[in-house]
C-alpha cells in the first residue's frame, strides 16, 4: 500500500501536467475561435466557395518575415514597419512605380522659394480620419514636432535634420514650436529647411513625416501605436487585430479614405512566417498569396512567371580597414583587390538572388539627372571593373612597395546566408588570384561585426549601406570626420568636394549633379572601398493578384491598390 | 606400545613442480580488460560496429592528407550537381536530377567532361561534397571527442564529489550548477566572440561550459543511490579512501549510464556546433563540419536532396555504430552480466 | 514530516539566492554585449544614441540600473522590450510562453511515454529483433537534428499527405501535432536508452531473481521492480529537459510559424533587447530550479534509501 500512494503521486503529477496542457490548448482554441474571422485557412476556403458568385470578397493573404515593431509612424525606422504603416496611413507624397514622387494628400508639387528653403504645400479638401475627425495641416505640424521631440526618442529623426531647427529640437536646445513647419491654414503647409535640398520632396514620402491625429495620440500617450486599438491612420485601410507582438493581424478597407473608389481589396490578412521554406510551402498550398524568397530558394524560382524581384537601395561593399591595416594603405594593393573580384560571377553564379553587380558607390534607382533624366549609376557607367591580369600586376607592384610577399587579412561579415556565401567567394577569388594573400573569415552576429567596424579596427569587412533619397548619403561615407567612415580615410580634396556639394551646390542642381559624379569617380580612383553588389528583395506573388506596385525607393512592394483577378468567366 | 618403524626411505620428497601445475588454471587468467575484450568479441553487432567506426575514423584521419578533391576549392560552373557514380545507373546517382518533375542530366547542362564524376555531387560553390563530408566528419568527430572528454572528466568528477560528500558541499555544488545552467549560454558565447575568433577553440570553450552539466546531475543522483548500498558501506567501514571507492566501485557500477550519457553528448555536441555555426561562432567557413553541412543542406533539400541526405546518413551511421559499440562495451564491462 | 518541511523551506531560500545570483551574472554579462539595442544603430548619430539611452534609462550606471530593474521585478514590472516600441516584456512573455509551454509539455509527455515503451520492450526482449528495432529507432531519432525532422514531418504529413496544417497557429490541436512530434524525438530517444539500460540492470539484480523465485509474473516484475527503479535516473535527466522544451525551440517555432518564446529569446540576445533577455532568463531559471527541487523531493519518495540532501544532519 505504501508504494501505491507514491506511485499515485507520480500519476497525479502526470495528470496535472496533462490538465495544464489541456488548459493551454483550450485557451488557444478559444482565441483561434474568436480570431477565426481572420484565420487564413478559413478565409481561403471561403474564397473558394464564393468563386462561383460574381461578387467574391477581395481578400489578400500576405506573409511577411518578421513582427511589426511599431505602428507609430513617427517611431518607425525599418522597412518592415514602413511597409505596414503605408497600408493604413498616408503622407503628402508617395513614390510611384517609376520611382517618381507623386502627390497623395497634397494637391500638387510643392511651391519652392527662390533660395530653395521654403516649401508651400496645399492639402486636399475634406480629408478625414477614420473616426470622423477632419485631417488638417495641423496634424502634420503635430506629427513632425513629435518626431523631433527628444522625449519621443524616434530612431529615424536624424534622417530629417534638413528641416529647420530639427536637430536643435532633437538635442533639446530649442522648443518643438520652433520647427520649420507651419500650418498656414487648415489645408496649407509652409515648411522651412535648414539648407536647400533637391531631394526634400521625395523625402516627404517617408512614413516618419505622415500626419498624426493630435487628440488621439495625446489621449493614448505612450501606448500610441502599440496595438490596433491604440493606432489611428489615414490610409486606404484600417489596422485590425494587431496585439502588438503577435504573428498575425489584418487590414480592412477604410471608408473615410479620400480615394476609396480605387481601393479594390476588402481585406488584407498578414501572417508572420520567419522560415522561408515554410512560407513557400504555404504559398504552394494556396494558403497565402505571397512568399518571400531568399538564398538558395531564389534560384529555384527565377524562371517561374510568379517570381518577382525588386532591387533595393542597399549597396554591399567590401570595406577596407585602411587606418588599422598597413598593407591596405597601399593604393596598388587596394586596386588589385577590386580588380580581381568578378562581380558578375558573384551575382549570377553565387548569390543568384536578383541582385545586380555594383560598379560604383551609388546604386541604381536612387536619383536621376535633373536635365536628362538618366539614372545616376547609368550615367556613371561601370567605374569599377574586373581585370585579373592588371590586378595581378598591381599586386606585384604592391608587394615590392610593401617589402613583403605575404599578407594575411581577416574578413569580418555578418552571419546571414548571403554574407557567408559572398565572403567565401571573395576569399577564394582573392587567394587564388593574388598569391600570397591569405583571407581568414569571421562570420559573426551583426552586432559584433558592427562593433568591430565602429571601433575602426578591422582588415576587411562586408558592409552594407542604405542611403536616403540623395546620392550624397552614400558618398558621405568617405568624408573624413563622418563616424561611418570605417576606413578612417582622409583626403582633403574629397572633403572639400563633399562640403561643396552639401553647401554651395545646393541651389544649382546641375553643378551638384556633376560634382556628385566627380566625387564618386575620385574616391573610386583611390580604391577606398570595393563595391560588390546591389541587393534585391525577392518574392513569389500569385498570378491572380494584380496591381502590385514595386519601387526601389522606400518599401519594395505597395499592395494597397492590388486586387484579385476574378476568374468567374471560366 | 609397539612402535612401527617406517623407514625414511619409504618417503620421497614430492616434486614441488607437480602441485604447482595442478594449481594452475586450465585457461590463462585474464585481466579485466582481456576478459571484457573476450566478451566484446562475442557480440557480433559490436564487432561490426567497431570495424565500421575504425574505418570511418581512419578515413577521416587520412583525409588530412588525401581527399579526392580540395574540399574548399570552388568551381562555380559545376555548382549544385547531383551525385554521379560511374557504375550506378539509379536515377539520382547517375547525374540526373529531378527539375520540376522531370529527370534532367545536370552534368550535360553544366558541360562537365564525361570522365569527371562527383560521387556525392557538389554544393552551391561547386565544391566536391565527398571531400567536404570527409573533412567535415573529421572536424565533427574531433569536436565530439572533446565534448565527450569534458563530459567524462568534469561531469563525473563533479557529480561524484557532489553526490558522495552530500550535505553542504553538495548543496553549494548543486546551486553552482543551477547558476551555470541558468545564465543563457548564448550571451556567454557572443561575449566570447569579442575576445576569441570564431573557430574550434571557441566551440570547445562553449562546449566545455555547458556540456558536462547533465552528466554531473545524473552521476550525482546515481552516486547518492549507490552510496547507501551495502558493498559501498562495507568499503567505507573498512576505511577505503574515497578515490578508491569511486574508481573501483562506483564508476564500474555506473558504466552503463556513463556510456549512454557520453553517447548522447556526441550528437549534442555535433548539433550544438551546427547551432553555433548558425549563430556565427562555429566552424569558420569555408571549412565544413557535419553540422554545418546539414544546416546548409536542409534549406534546399527539396531541390537538392543530396546536400542534406548524404551528411545525414553519414551522421546516422556514425551514431548507430557508436551506440551499438557502446551497448557492447557496457555489456562487456559489466561483471554482473552472464555469458 | 517536519524534516521535509524544513528541507523544503531551506531549499526555497536557496532558490531565491540562486535566482538572484543568476540575475546578477546575466545582467553583468549582458552589459558587455556589443553594440546598442537599437536595430538601426548603423544610422544613429552619437547625439541620437544619447537621447535613446536617456529615454530607456541605459545611460545610468550599471549598479543603479540593476537595482531599478530588480525593484521593477518585485513589483511585477519586467520593463519594456526594445525590439518593439513600448511593449511591456511581461505582455510579450505572457503571450509567447503559452504556445511554447503547451508544445513542450505535449512533447515531453508523448516523447517520454513512447520512450518508456520502446525502452521497456527493448529491455524485456534483450538482443532480439524487437530490441534492435526499438533501439535503432531511438538512435536514429537522436542522430537526426530536430530541424531536419521537422522539415521532413512537414513534407510528409502536411504537403504530401495533406493530413495536417503546414504551419501557423490557428487550427487548434491539429496545428500542434507536427511541432510536438518534432520536439518529442529528443525525450523519446533519451528515455528509451535510459530505460533500457536501467531495466536490464535491474532485471538482472538479486531482488528481481527473488521475485521470480517467488513466482511473480514477468509483467509484474517488469513494471513494479524494473520500471520503477529505472525511472529514477530518468527523472534527473528529464526534469531540466522539460524546462528546456517548455521555453521553446528556435528552429521548430520558426519552421511551424508558432508564436513561441524560443525564437524571441535568441532574437533578443542577438539584438541586445536587455529586458527581454532578463525576463526570459529569470523565467527559465525559476522554472529550472523549481523542477530540480521537485525532482529532488520525488527522489526521496520513490527511493527512500536516498536521503534528501541536508536531511541527514
Amino acid at each position: 500500500m505504501k508504494t501505491n500512494w507514491k506511485l499515485g503521486l507520480l500519476l497525479l503529477i502526470l495528470v496535472l501536467g496533462t490538465v495544464l496542457s489541456g488548459c493551454g490548448s483550450n485557451k488557444t482554441a478559444e482565441s483561434s475561435n474568436t480570431k477565426s474571422n481572420n484565420s487564413t485557412a478559413s478565409e481561403t476556403n471561403a474564397g473558394k466557395e464564393a468563386e462561383t458568385t460574381p461578387q467574391e470578397p477581395q481578400i489578400l493573404n500576405w506573409i511577411i518575415v518578421s513582427e511589426l515593431p511599431t505602428a507609430d509612424s513617427v517611431k518607425s525606422y525599418d522597412t518592415l514597419s514602413s511597409s505596414q504603416i503605408e497600408i493604413f496611413a498616408e503622407g503628402l507624397y508617395k513614390i510611384d512605380g517609376n520611382n517618381k514622387t507623386v502627390p497623395v494628400l497634397a494637391t500638387g508639387d510643392p511651391v519652392i522659394s527662390e533660395d530653395g528653403l521654403t516649401y508651400s504645400i496645399k492639402l486636399r479638401d475634406g480629408l478625414k480620419w477614420p473616426n470622423g475627425d477632419p485631417l488638417t495641416a495641423k496634424d502634420f505640424v503635430f506629427a513632425w514636432q513629435r518626431l523631433f521631440n527628444p522625449a519621443t526618442a524616434a530612431q529615424n529623426a536624424s534622417t530629417h535634420f534638413n528641416i529647420k531647427n530639427a536637430q536643435a529640437i532633437n538635442e533639446g536646445k530649442k522648443a518643438a514650436e520652433e520647427l520649420g513647419i507651419e500650418a498656414v491654414s487648415d489645408t496649407e503647409l509652409k515648411i522651412t529647411l535648414e539648407y536647400p535640398d533637391t531631394y526634400f520632396t521625395a523625402s516627404l514620402s517617408s512614413v516618419n513625416l505622415y500626419p498624426q491625429n493630435e487628440a488621439f495620440v495625446t489621449e493614448k500617450g505612450e501606448a500610441y501605436g502599440t496595438n490596433s486599438e491604440n493606432t489611428l491612420g489615414n490610409g486606404p485601410f484600417i489596422l485590425k487585430d494587431w496585439d502588438g507582438t503577435g504573428l498575425n493581424w489584418s487590414f480592412i478597407k477604410n471608408e473615410q479614405y479620400w480615394d476609396k473608389d480605387n481601393i479594390k481589396l476588402d481585406k488584407i490578412n498578414i501572417q508572420v512566417v520567419k522560415e522561408i521554406g515554410t512560407g513557400i510551402n504555404l504559398y504552394e498550398s494556396g494558403a497565402v498569396d505571397v512568399a518571400s524568397l531568399s538564398g538558395e530558394y531564389i534560384s529555384q524560382y527565377t524562371n517561374n512567371p510568379e517570381y518577382l524581384s525588386v532591387l533595393t537601395l542597399t549597396a554591399s561593399n567590401l570595406e577596407l580597414g585602411i587606418s588599422s591595416n598597413k598593407a591596405l594603405q597601399n593604393e596598388n594593393f587596394r586596386k588589385a583587390i577590386s580588380l580581381v573580384i568578378n562581380r558578375d560571377e558573384l551575382v549570377n553564379n553565387v548569390l543568384i538572388d536578383g541582385s545586380n553587380p555594383l560598379t560604383g558607390i551609388v546604386p541604381k534607382g536612387i536619383a536621376v539627372n535633373p536635365d536628362t533624366g538618366t539614372d545616376f549609376s547609368d550615367e556613371a557607367g561601370a567605374i569599377v571593373v574586373t581585370d585579373v591580369e592588371e590586378g595581378k600586376r598591381l599586386w606585384e607592384l604592391a608587394k615590392k612597395e610593401l617589402g613583403t610577399d605575404k599578407v594575411k587579412l581577416e574578413l569580418i561579415t555578418s552571419d546571414t546566408d548571403t554574407a557567408k556565401k559572398t565572403s567565401q567567394y571573395l576569399q577564394s577569388q582573392l587567394e587564388t588570384n593574388l598569391s600570397g594573400v591569405t583571407i581568414e573569415l569571421s562570420n559573426v552576429p551583426t552586432k559584433v561585426r558592427f562593433e568591430k567596424m565602429m571601433s575602426y579596427k578591422f582588415d576587411l569587412a562586408l558592409g552594407g549601406w542604405t542611403g536616403d533619397f540623395d546620392p550624397v548619403s552614400y558618398l558621405n561615407l568617405f568624408f573624413s570626420t563622418y563616424e561611418h567612415n570605417h576606413a578612417r580615410y582622409k583626403d582633403e580634396t574629397y572633403d572639400a568636394l563633399i562640403t561643396k556639394i552639401k553647401t554651395e551646390d545646393a541651389t544649382d542642381p546641375q553643378t551638384r549633379w556633376k560634382d556628385l559624379q566627380e566625387a564618386q569617380k575620385y574616391i573610386l580612383s583611390k580604391a577606398v572601398v570595393t563595391p560588390l553588389y546591389q541587393g534585391a528583395s525577392n518574392y513569389l506573388v500569385k498570378s491572380k493578384v494584380k496591381g502590385i506596385v514595386t519601387h526601389n525607393l522606400g518599401t519594395p512592394l505597395e499592395i494597397t491598390r492590388a486586387y484579385i483577378e476574378q476568374n468567374s468567366a471560366k | 606400545m609397539n612402535t612401527i618403524n617406517i623407514p625414511d626411505s619409504y618417503f620421497e620428497p614430492l616434486d614441488k613442480e607437480i602441485y604447482r601445475d595442478m594449481e594452475k588454471a586450465d585457461y590463462p587468467s585474464l585481466t579485466l580488460y582481456q576478459d571484457s575484450w573476450r566478451r566484446l568479441k562475442k557480440n557480433k553487432a559490436a564487432v561490426i560496429s567497431l570495424c565500421i567506426l575504425l574505418a570511418v575514423l581512419l578515413t577521416a584521419f587520412l583525409s588530412i592528407w588525401y581527399t579526392p578533391r580540395d574540399p574548399n576549392l570552388q568551381n562555380l560552373p559545376h555548382a549544385n550537381l547531383p551525385p554521379r557514380i560511374p557504375w550506378v545507373h539509379m536515377n539520382g546517382f547517375n547525374g540526373l536530377a529531378k527539375v520540376s518533375g522531370e529527370w534532367v542530366d545536370k552534368y550535360t547542362l553544366a558541360n562537365v567532361p564525361a570522365n569527371t564524376h562527383y560521387y556525392f555531387g557538389t554544393d552551391a560553390f561547386g565544391r566536391d561534397l565527398l571531400s567536404r563530408v570527409l573533412a567535415g566528419t573529421r572536424l565533427s568527430l574531433l569536436i565530439a571527442v572533446v565534448a565527450a572528454l569534458f563530459d567524462v572528466f568534469i561531469g563525473i568528477t563533479y557529480g561524484l564529489i557532489s553526490g558522495w560528500k552530500g550535505g553542504i558541499t553538495d548543496n553549494i555544488m548543486q546551486r553552482v550548477l543551477e547558476i551555470i545552467s541558468g545564465v543563457p549560454t548564448l550571451v556567454i558565447v557572443i561575449l566570447m566572440l569579442l575576445v576569441f575568433k570564431p573557430g574550434i577553440p571557441s566551440i570547445i570553450i562553449a562546449l566545455a561550459f555547458t556540456g558536462w552539466i547533465s552528466m554531473a546531475r545524473v552521476i550525482r543522483a546515481q552516486t547518492m543511490k549507490l552510496k547507501e548500498q551495502e558493498f559501498i558501506l562495507a568499503s567505507k567501514t573498512l576505511g577505503v579512501p574515497f578515490i578508491r571507492i569511486a574508481l573501483k566501485h562506483i564508476i564500474p557500477n555506473l558504466s552503463g549510464i556513463i556510456i549512454i550519457q557520453t553517447m548522447f553528448s556526441i550528437p549534442s555536441a555535433i548539433f550544438f556546433e551546427a547551432f553555433l555555426s548558425f549563430i556565427g561562432i562555429g566552424v569558420r567557413p569555408p571549412d565544413a563540419s557535419l553540422g554545418t553541412l546539414l544546416n546548409e543542406g536542409y534549406k534546399t533539400f527539396r531541390f537538392l536532396p543530396h546536400l542534406m541526405w548524404i551528411p545525414a546518413v553519414v551522421l546516422c551511421v556514425i551514431m548507430i555504430t557508436f551506440n551499438l559499440l557502446a551497448d557492447g562495451l557496457r555489456d562487456a564491462f559489466d561483471p554482473k552480466m552472464k555469458d | 514530516m517536519t524534516n521535509y518541511i524544513k528541507f523544503i523551506a531551506k531549499r526555497l531560500a536557496y532558490m531565491i539566492v540562486t535566482l538572484l545570483l543568476i540575475s546578477q551574472i546575466t545582467f553583468l554579462l549582458m552589459n558587455f554585449l556589443p553594440g546598442s539595442p537599437y536595430s538601426n544603430e548603423e544610422k544613429l548619430t552619437p547625439q541620437q544614441l544619447e537621447i535613446m539611452n536617456e529615454k530607456y534609462g541605459l545611460s545610468k550606471p550599471f549598479g543603479e540600473r540593476y537595482l531599478l530593474y530588480m525593484s521593477g521585478i518585485v513589483r511585477g514590472d519586467f520593463g519594456i522590450s526594445l525590439q518593439f516600441s513600448n511593449q511591456p516584456v511581461s505582455k510579450l512573455l505572457s503571450e509567447r510562453i503559452g504556445p511554447s509551454m503547451q508544445l513542450g509539455i505535449q512533447a515531453m509527455i508523448f516523447g517520454t511515454i513512447v520512450g518508456i515503451v520502446l525502452g521497456t520492450v527493448s529491455a524485456l526482449h534483450q538482443n532480439s529483433f524487437l530490441d534492435a528495432l526499438a533501439s535503432l529507432s531511438a538512435i536514429i531519432g537522436r542522430s537526426i537534428p530536430n530541424f531536419v525532422f521537422a522539415v521532413l514531418l512537414q513534407l510528409i504529413f502536411a504537403i504530401t499527405l495533406k493530413w495536417l496544417p503546414i504551419a501557423l497557429w490557428n487550427d487548434g490541436f491539429s496545428s500542434t501535432i507536427l511541432p510536438t512530434l518534432a520536439l518529442s524525438i529528443t525525450p523519446m530517444a533519451d528515455a528509451a536508452r535510459f530505460i533500457r539500460t536501467e531495466m536490464i540492470e535491474v532485471l538482472n539484480s538479486d531482488y528481481v531473481e527473488l521475485a521470480r523465485a517467488k513466482g511473480q509474473s514477468e509483467r509484474r516484475i517488469a513494471i513494479v521492480h524494473g520500471l520503477r527503479n529505472a525511472l529514477i535516473p530518468l527523472l534527473t535527466l528529464l526534469g531540466p529537459m522539460t524546462v528546456g522544451l517548455m521555453t521553446g525551440s528556435l528552429v521548430v517555432e520558426n519552421i511551424f510559424a508558432i508564436p513561441g518564446i524560443g525564437e524571441q529569446f535568441v532574437k533578443s540576445i542577438l539584438t541586445n533587447d536587455y529586458s527581454t533577455i532578463m525576463g526570459v532568463t529569470l523565467i527559465y531559471s525559476a522554472m529550472l530550479v523549481t523542477v530540480i527541487l521537485i525532482v529532488d523531493i520525488l527522489y526521496g519518495i520513490i527511493d527512500p534509501r536516498i536521503r534528501v540532501a541536508g536531511g541527514k544532519s
